[in-house]
């Protein structure tokens, strides 16, 4: 059964969606926390992004899908994961609300 | 022994002296060693190692395809990779996601702190991996924890509800 899209993102589930979009075809956990730490400039643990992986999955917001274990990582695999089209719609949403709340801001709306 | 010192003949002798020059080359420490009877093969180290062992084969039995410096550099090779696969992080802080995981994440969230303590190990050195390392446990706990709290709760609370609807 396919998982119904909630209609409220959080800011860091906002930050994890942009980062999955941002990776394109490569984004699995390293990718995504690299992106999440070089664009916020704080450290952000790996269990964080998992459970915000999994919130967002439970959503219906991502996709995930498991690749082929390397070397490098043990023998263990990637999760591999995608943004789905209606976590993209919620993304613009939530961006053009921002936008709107700026420019009241800057129109002097917002004491 | 230089690359312009390997003898070139195909004596089981120096065959012995070529793999032997390599392994000491290689300096696999004691945790690499005792690694190599603890850990599961990769698939990178299975081949590095098959492909050594049937060069080894071909040389005794006089069919050899390559030359005792390829089969030096064969043999470096798979040293390498036996070296690369046995780097461990800290085994207690690893048993901790262990328990608090579930099979699907378990391998995922493993199999990336194990990929960036590797560039640590390559940048700086171990011991500044192994406190990154432990650093990114600590802090895990406690979502990980939490959400584990959360579904038991949820689970309860349904049990509740199943209580008073068959009551």
């Amino acid at each position: 059964m396919a998982k119904k899209a909630s209609n409220y993102i959080g800011e860091f589930e906002e930050f994890v969606l942009l980062a999955i979009l941002n990776q394109g075809d490569n984004a699995y956990g390293v990718t995504i926390h690299e992106a999440l730490e070089e664009a916020t400039g704080r450290s952000i643990t790996i269990g964080s992004l998992y459970t915000t992986l999994s919130r967002l999955e439970d959503k219906g917001l991502v996709q995930s899908w498991v690749g082929e274990p390397t070397a490098e990582r043990g023998g263990r695999a990637k999760k591999h994961y995608k943004v789905k089209g209606s976590a993209q719609s919620l993304l613009r949403e939530a961006h053009a609300a921002r936008q709107r709340l700026m420019s009241l801001e800057t129109s002097g709306g917002v004491a | 022994m230089r690359e312009d010192q390997v003898p070139c003949d195909n004596s089981i002798e120096t065959i012995e002296l070529v793999i032997r020059e390599a392994y000491a080359e290689a300096h696999l420490d004691l945790s690499t060693k005792l690694g190599v009877i603890a850990r599961r093969q990769t698939l990178a180290e299975i081949k590095a190692f098959a492909e050594l062992s049937s060069a080894i084969l071909e040389f005794q039995k006089g069919e050899a395809s390559m030359t005792p410096l390829e089969l030096k550099s064969l043999a470096q090779a798979a040293f390498a990779a036996l070296k690369d696969t046995t780097i461990r992080p800290p085994f207690n802080a690893e048993y901790l996601l262990y328990l608090l995981l579930g099979n699907d994440e378990r391998d995922a969230l493993i199999g990336d702190l194990n990929e960036r303590y590797r560039r640590i190990i390559g940048r700086f050195n171990k011991r500044h991996a192994d406190i990154w390392y432990y650093k990114q446990v600590a802090g895990s706990l406690f979502p990980l924890v939490r959400r584990a709290l959360l579904r038991i709760g949820a689970l309860v609370w349904l049990g509740r509800i199943l209580r008073r609807l068959i009551s």
